[in-house]
């Protein structure tokens, strides 16, 4: 492992402090590691090196070694370098840092290689007994985050059907990542789309191809999902005495109305779809809707359905 | 694996390097909190391995200059490298959202909101308009849990199942807290099941101390995948699902046996034949079980059971 490494680092050694532009041929006989390697090694090893060095952020650009476009080397290109500085104080670090490890789950999070190449962070005891995951392990992320923040357009697959986007932003909840924009064709309607339903997503064209509208925010991210817009109606449940608290909890504005002879309650709770159907089913028999009627009468119908 | 391990360890070294350049002398400790260097060895690891790199010649006057003197580290002859790289926009993005998710917590402080602020405004003015993350809202316990976690406090908790509806008494070791897919979940040493298990922190109908204590694990156990693994004892079912019962195949851990467009052929593995029945109950029309016996079963009683609740007699 540590001959990789090594390999990588003399590369990058190598390729920095060159004036001028360097072939592949300069390196594989310059830099140690590359030495006694048949052609067809020499790029296998050279191309999976700048892949690794590519997810690093660092980006080989290839350029003309000389004015009259003869022959063409690699250079480590200005872009690479550090763009922004937040000016954090050690404190501002360290709390930055205990948040990043804190959402630690699905391997090495991005953000603490992020933190590294911002100077680290003192954090003497990441032994908090706190967890979470913020589904940071799709490689389509910094592509949709890169897409909203320069205004550039995407492409993907979204449930088997192709798709341009303008994307305006994202938004993680409930353990899912969305994005929202609108197609170039249909300017008008803006749609969420799910990140693990999308395929094949890439960036395309220059930054700045669309405006995003005015005040538009990642709160509106999910508002654009068809139930979201539907005023919620209301219905009653009657829920045995084990689990009244927790369906009263699963609600903002869940309202005891009265108590069953048998110690149970009956909540009235808002509902805007058939999810609610899938809630009480899930309570087995320790639940019944009175109200309202169709409510009701769907749910038996649901019930008798599969029979 | 390995990929993964060398690129972490190429992206510290390059982090380091740049750093200590721009801060020179640094303490060993003041490092080894800086990067996350868990020994002192490691990082002696690292300096060793930049002492061996350089450029091209590799003699003395080439290499870089890289060790420990005491209780600081030496770095020299690197200059070349004396410039940070650039954050890509995947770990802009993972720092900006846990700072963002994180700062919506009750473990979020004013620092991290300073933080998430700077950073956004470094980003792009507009990123924290655009660019949300949210965790789960905190269930009414969780403080209570993470607490007796840290501490090594024995709980007793009663609990309503997921699977069964039912509240039992538990003694419990809190091990840690966390979020994952839309809920919080405790993962502990359960003295009732005699084994380590996961609640649902929503379903915790209340908690006691027991005044017991215990001695926590030096560092948390690694947050625990969520998603059902099927064990030895497992209950298997085949579903034929219609075009409206299509995202289960994408919801579940299940295997797609065939797709004729029409109808889509799944198996899937449960812990419990409850788990399915709701499923097939939940489903109705848009789903038929082809195989499982168990679940077959338990559906049946399930619907009986529930349309007795209704006034309907089960034919």
């Amino acid at each position: 492992m540590s001959t990789v490494v090594e390999r990588l680092i003399n590369l990058l050694a190598y390729l920095v402090d060159s004036s001028r532009p360097v072939t592949a041929d300069q390196i594989r006989n310059t830099v140690a590691g590359y030495g006694n390697l048949s052609d067809q090694a020499f790029h296998r090893k050279f191309e999976r090196d700048k892949a690794s060095l590519r997810e690093l952020g660092i980006e080989l650009e290839k350029e003309a070694t000389d004015a009259w476009e003869v022959e063409w080397g690699y250079v480590v290109p200005e872009s690479n370098y550090r763009t922004i500085e937040p000016g954090l104080t050690e404190e501002e670090r360290t709390a930055l840092a205990l948040a990043v490890h804190m959402v630690r789950s699905g391997g090495w999070p991005s953000g603490a290689n992020g933190l590294l190449k911002l100077g680290g962070a003192r954090l003497a005891d990441t032994d908090t007994p706190v967890g979470a995951d913020l589904g940071l392990g799709s490689e389509y992320l910094g592509l949709i985050f890169q897409a909203v923040l320069e205004r550039r357009r995407i492409r993907f697959t979204y449930r088997g059907r192709p798709r341009t986007l303008c994307t305006y932003a994202m938004r993680h909840r409930r353990g899912r990542w969305y994005f929202a924009g609108v197609e170039p064709e249909q300017a008008d309607t803006i749609r969420t789309y799910r990140l693990d339903r999308t395929e094949r997503l890439e960036l395309v064209g220059e930054p700045e191809a669309f405006p995003r509208p005015e005040g538009y925010s990642a709160r509106d991210v999910l508002s654009s999902l068809p139930w979201e817009q539907q005023e919620p109606q209301r219905a009653l449940i009657e829920c045995d005495a084990d689990i009244a608290w927790w369906v009263e909890n699963r609600f903002t504005d869940a309202r005891a109305v009265a108590s069953t002879e048998a110690g149970g309650t009956i909540l009235e709770v808002p509902f805007v779809n058939d999810s609610l159907l899938d809630m009480v089913i899930h309570l087995d028999d320790a639940a019944v809707i009175l109200d309202p009627p169709e409510l009701r009468a769907e749910m038996v119908r649901r019930l008798e359905a599969g029979r | 694996m390995t990929a993964t391990r060398t690129r972490q360890r190429l992206a510290r070294i390059l982090a380091l390097v740049p750093w200590t350049l721009a801060n020179p002398y640094p303490t060993v400790t003041e490092v080894m909190e800086r990067f996350g260097y868990t020994s002192r060895h490691q990082l002696a690891d690292d300096l060793n391995l930049l002492f061996c790199c350089g450029l091209p010649g590799y003699g003395p006057g080439d290499l870089m200059v890289a060790y420990m003197d005491g209780d600081e580290v030496v770095l020299d002859m690197a200059d070349y490298f004396s410039r940070p790289l650039r954050l890509t926009p995947h770990e802009a993005l993972g720092l900006l959202s846990a700072g963002l998710a994180v700062a919506g917590t009750s473990q979020g402080d004013e620092a991290l909101a300073r933080a998430v602020e700077k950073l956004t405004s470094a980003l792009f003015p507009e990123a924290a308009t655009v660019i949300a993350a949210e965790l789960p809202p905190e269930p009414s316990h969780l403080d209570t849990l993470r607490r007796a976690a840290r501490d090594g406090n024995v709980l007793a908790i009663t609990y309503l199942s997921l699977s069964t509806n039912r509240t039992s008494v538990r003694a419990i070791e809190p091990l840690m807290v966390h979020a994952s897919m839309g809920n919080w979940y405790l993962l502990a040493n359960c003295r009732l099941a005699g084994d380590r298990r996961l609640f649902r922190v929503d379903r915790i109908r209340s908690v006691e101390e027991s005044g017991e204590v215990f001695e926590p694990p030096a560092s948390p156990p690694a947050p625990t995948n969520v998603d059902y693994t099927p064990s030895a004892d497992a209950i298997y079912a085949r579903l034929a699902l219609g075009p409206g019962a299509r995202w289960v195949a994408e919801y579940y851990p299940v295997e797609v046996v065939s797709d004729t467009g029409e109808e889509l052929e799944i198996r899937f593995a449960m812990s419990d034949a409850r788990v399915g029945a709701r499923l097939l109950l939940r489903l109705g029309a848009q789903a038929r079980l082809i195989e499982g016996r168990e679940v077959r079963e338990e559906t049946e009683r399930l619907r009986a059971a529930i349309l007795a609740r209704y006034g309907v007699a089960s034919t």
